[in-house]
């Protein structure tokens, strides 16, 4: 399940980001990738890949289908929408709040999406919580076995 | 050689327990109070009904959640926000807390607590006689 995303390589974001820091410091001209995001963005995005498929996990709580809007253009997938604060739902603003940290209100996140991607063939469907989008490599992209022929 | 093999045997043992504890996730709650009781809202995606559990021991609540998805054979991961496989949380609760009263619902990824204060410790208008 969800170890397999776990075992990979993939560097911390907060290690990174420090990394990342110090880097900026020392070398004052070095540039982030303008698309990333420091971390506790909302929404929290995981993007995997297999042979004929790349998925992109949505982890969206609390948000109904039709309140997250997606789209894709030039390899370039968009999130957006709106989530309520939980404040709003009674019209009791009054309240004795002790902690915020959930994220409400509107949002807009954008990924890039590695090349050879069929957004034409794009689907999208939610559970609990988190949306999976998957968008099938085009045929070109999808790895070939290459016979060795006996000479 | 085989000691070397044990050692590093026990090694790996080790970090993998360490690992296990670094991948559980803090969830992202708010808290507030009313009259009759605190109110506690977590966002945990991906965790299903069948995966939570909610548990009150000596005053301690512990919210604890595997992360369910349904990802195909052999995907590997390019990018990842969320690194772990489970969400968990404690807090300590006070005596007016009644725990045998704690509500909870979960609707897509967020769960909603109520805790209702005792009937003792709710707040009571007093009223002001005219002298």
């Amino acid at each position: 399940m969800f170890g397999d995303f776990w075992r990979t390589n993939v560097p911390k974001s907060s290690d990174f980001d420090w990394f990342q820091q110090v880097l900026d410091e020392m070398f004052p001209s070095a540039a982030s990738d303008i698309r990333s995001v420091p971390r506790g963005a909302f929404p929290m995005i995981n993007m995997g890949r297999t042979d004929d498929a790349i998925l992109v996990y949505v982890f969206a709580p609390g948000l109904k289908a039709e309140q997250l809007e997606l789209s894709v253009q030039d390899n370039v997938l968009t999130l957006s929408g709106t989530r309520e604060p939980a404040a709003a739902e009674n019209g009791r603003p009054q309240r004795a709040y002790y902690r915020r940290e959930r994220f409400g209100g509107e949002f807009s996140r954008t990924i890039a999406l590695p090349d050879g991607v069929d957004t034409e063939r794009a689907e999208a469907r939610a559970a609990h919580g988190v949306v999976e989008i998957r968008l099938p490599k085009r045929e070109e992209m999808k790895p070939r076995r290459v016979e060795i022929k006996a000479a | 050689m085989n000691d070397i093999a044990k050692q590093q045997d026990t090694r790996d043992v080790s970090t993998s327990q360490e690992q296990k504890q670094k991948r559980a996730l803090l969830p992202p709650v708010d808290i507030f109070e009313e009259d009759e009781a605190l109110h506690v809202i977590a966002d945990m995606p991906g965790v299903t009904r069948e995966t939570l559990h909610i548990e009150v021991d000596q005053n301690v609540l512990s919210i604890e959640g595997d992360i369910q998805l349904a990802m195909p054979e052999g995907i590997s991961a390019s990018y990842a926000e969320i690194q772990g496989d489970r969400f968990a949380r404690r807090f300590t609760l006070s005596q007016e807390i009644d725990t045998d009263a704690i509500r909870a619902q979960l609707t897509d990824g967020v769960l909603t607590l109520t805790l209702p204060k005792r009937e003792t410790h709710r707040r009571r208008r007093i009223e002001v006689k005219a002298a």
